[in-house]
């Protein structure tokens, strides 16, 4: 079946099962004083932040102060963190805020140059624009693992601001509807589409751009 | 594209996702059997999404734990520093706000420098209100009230001499600019005759200061008719066609010289005598108009 052929991958780094979740201990003894336990918890999450930051601003150099931001944010705010959701999906809403302010920052100085964030490809009813056949989309497969990775990185930041943060919180993160919903406080309606829409986005650039 | 592949592409990602009813899902699956372009439709996003999640993401640096203890540090122990730097990204990423907050600062500035007292200090102490008037009156003829009471109480009961809390008078009176800008042209003297200060009733001199009291003398010395008179402090630079001198006096001697011309009830006829009796200090400089 080709629909159960993509399997839920866990990220690198987060390799912890439900149930064995360090997070409140950790921040129980944070609380306390410890601040050997805030740590752990940096060490525990900074890969993940980092790496979502760097995929939402583009720039590694932006997304290491974004995340250092971010663990400031936490280490001030912990005290406010009541435990009605888990750690990682509050970790994720702060990464994500964080993310749209720089983002939003950076596009006031003009720090975009690329004309696709502001015109999206234009996608109606889930039909392309054009149709173009698998085939086209295999060439990815016979790239170089780096510049599919820059292609892919490169459409991704050409995406619109909200299909950009939907699609890395499902597709890289690999987050639930659900969670999804509770980080960015939307409906899980409006995720459902917003990632469908987010995905045709995505293919319609690889395609033009595999496609030339 | 069918009305059924328009509905069931609009449901890929869920079914791609799991995310639909099985029943649902069903449904989906059975008509891409049968549907090619659907089909190719999901395993076109199978792509898509695929080559999201092999994207590798760079590891964080390995100094990013110590630079984040550095600079949580430095915040909790600098927070105003934050503050300010915070404030000033925020205000960076709104120029509109930023000019509306200059803007401001320059009108609040305005305003302030409009109805402060400031500028008045050009002003003649008889064209302030009453209330000002009394105010900067008030430190030396306080002094002097207290030690000219005590004596006045035996000599003279009613000398019908008032040193403080002088009304500024109906007229525009000629008393002294408070301004010690002194004009740098010495060409035309003044032409105005001066005012005989004998000739007015001595609650009407205004004393309050050294510099009154001897631009008072002054103009009061018919031998300085028609010289130009330039406040400074503790007195005045006089010049006449030929000096310039400077009269100043002490505020020792100025104390004394109130309680004098308070017993005698006028001012000295000259600047002459008004150096002996009243101790002005004199010096003569050398005058601008003649050759050196």
């Amino acid at each position: 079946m080709l629909g159960m052929v993509i399997n839920r991958q866990k990220r690198s780094g987060d390799s912890r099962q439900v149930g064995d979740d360090p997070d409140p201990e950790l921040i129980k003894r944070f609380l306390k004083g410890e601040e050997e336990a805030f740590n752990r918890l940096v060490l525990s999450y900074q890969n993940r932040v980092y790496g979502l930051c760097f995929r939402l601003t583009g720039s590694l150099d932006e997304a290491e102060d974004v995340a250092q931001e971010i663990f400031i944010t936490v280490y001030k705010s912990l005290k406010n963190f009541r435990g009605d959701s888990r750690f990682s999906t509050w970790l994720y809403r702060i990464t994500v805020n964080h993310c749209k302010n720089r983002m939003k920052y950076l596009g006031r100085r003009g720090y975009f140059t690329s004309e696709s964030m502001d015109q999206p490809l234009e996608v109606e009813d889930g039909e392309l624009a054009r149709q173009i056949q698998s085939e086209d989309m295999d060439a990815l497969s016979q790239m170089e693992q780096k510049e599919v990775q820059k292609l892919v990185q490169d459409k991704i930041q050409e995406l619109d601001g909200e299909h950009r943060e939907v699609i890395l919180l499902r597709d890289m993160e690999g987050l639930s509807y659900e969670e999804i919903s509770e980080i960015l406080g939307l409906p899980e309606g409006t995720v459902k589409s917003r990632i469908h829409r987010a995905r045709l986005e995505l293919k319609a650039k690889l395609e033009k751009e595999l496609g030339k | 594209m069918s009305q059924q592949c328009q509905k069931y592409r609009a449901l890929l990602s869920g079914f791609m996702d799991r995310e639909l009813e099985d029943v649902l899902c069903a449904e989906i699956q059975e008509h891409i059997d049968k549907c090619p372009d659907c089909r190719n439709e999901l395993k076109l996003l199978q792509i898509t999404v695929l080559s999201i999640r092999n994207l590798e993401n760079p590891p964080a640096p390995a100094h990013f734990l110590s630079s984040l203890r550095q600079r949580i540090e430095h915040e909790t122990t600098a927070p105003a520093a934050g503050f300010w730097r915070g404030t000033t990204r925020w205000l960076m990423g709104h120029p509109a706000l930023l000019a509306a907050s200059f803007s401001m600062i320059f009108v609040f500035a305005f305003l302030l420098g409009r109805f402060s007292p400031t500028p008045q200090i050009a002003k003649t102490t008889s064209e302030m209100e009453p209330a000002r008037a009394l105010h900067l009156a008030q430190p030396l003829p306080a002094a002097y009230m207290a030690r000219a009471n005590a004596q006045d109480k035996t000599e003279a009961k009613d000398d019908g001499i008032e040193f403080i809390a002088m009304a500024p008078p109906a007229a525009p009176a000629r008393t002294e600019t408070r301004s010690l800008a002194v004009p740098v042209s010495f060409g035309e003297l003044e032409s105005a005759p001066p005012e005989p200060v004998a000739s007015k009733p001595l609650t009407r001199i205004e004393l309050q200061t050294p510099t009154q009291l001897v631009i008072s003398i002054v103009r009061n010395d018919p031998s300085f008719q028609g010289a130009a008179i330039y406040p400074i402090r503790q007195g005045a630079v006089v010049q006449t066609k030929d000096s310039v001198c400077r009269i100043t006096i002490s505020d020792a001697n100025f104390l004394e010289a109130l309680h004098i011309i308070a017993k005698e009830r006028s001012l000295p006829p000259s600047v002459e005598q008004a150096q002996k009796i009243l101790k002005l200090d004199l010096e003569k400089l050398p005058s601008p108009l003649l050759p050196q």
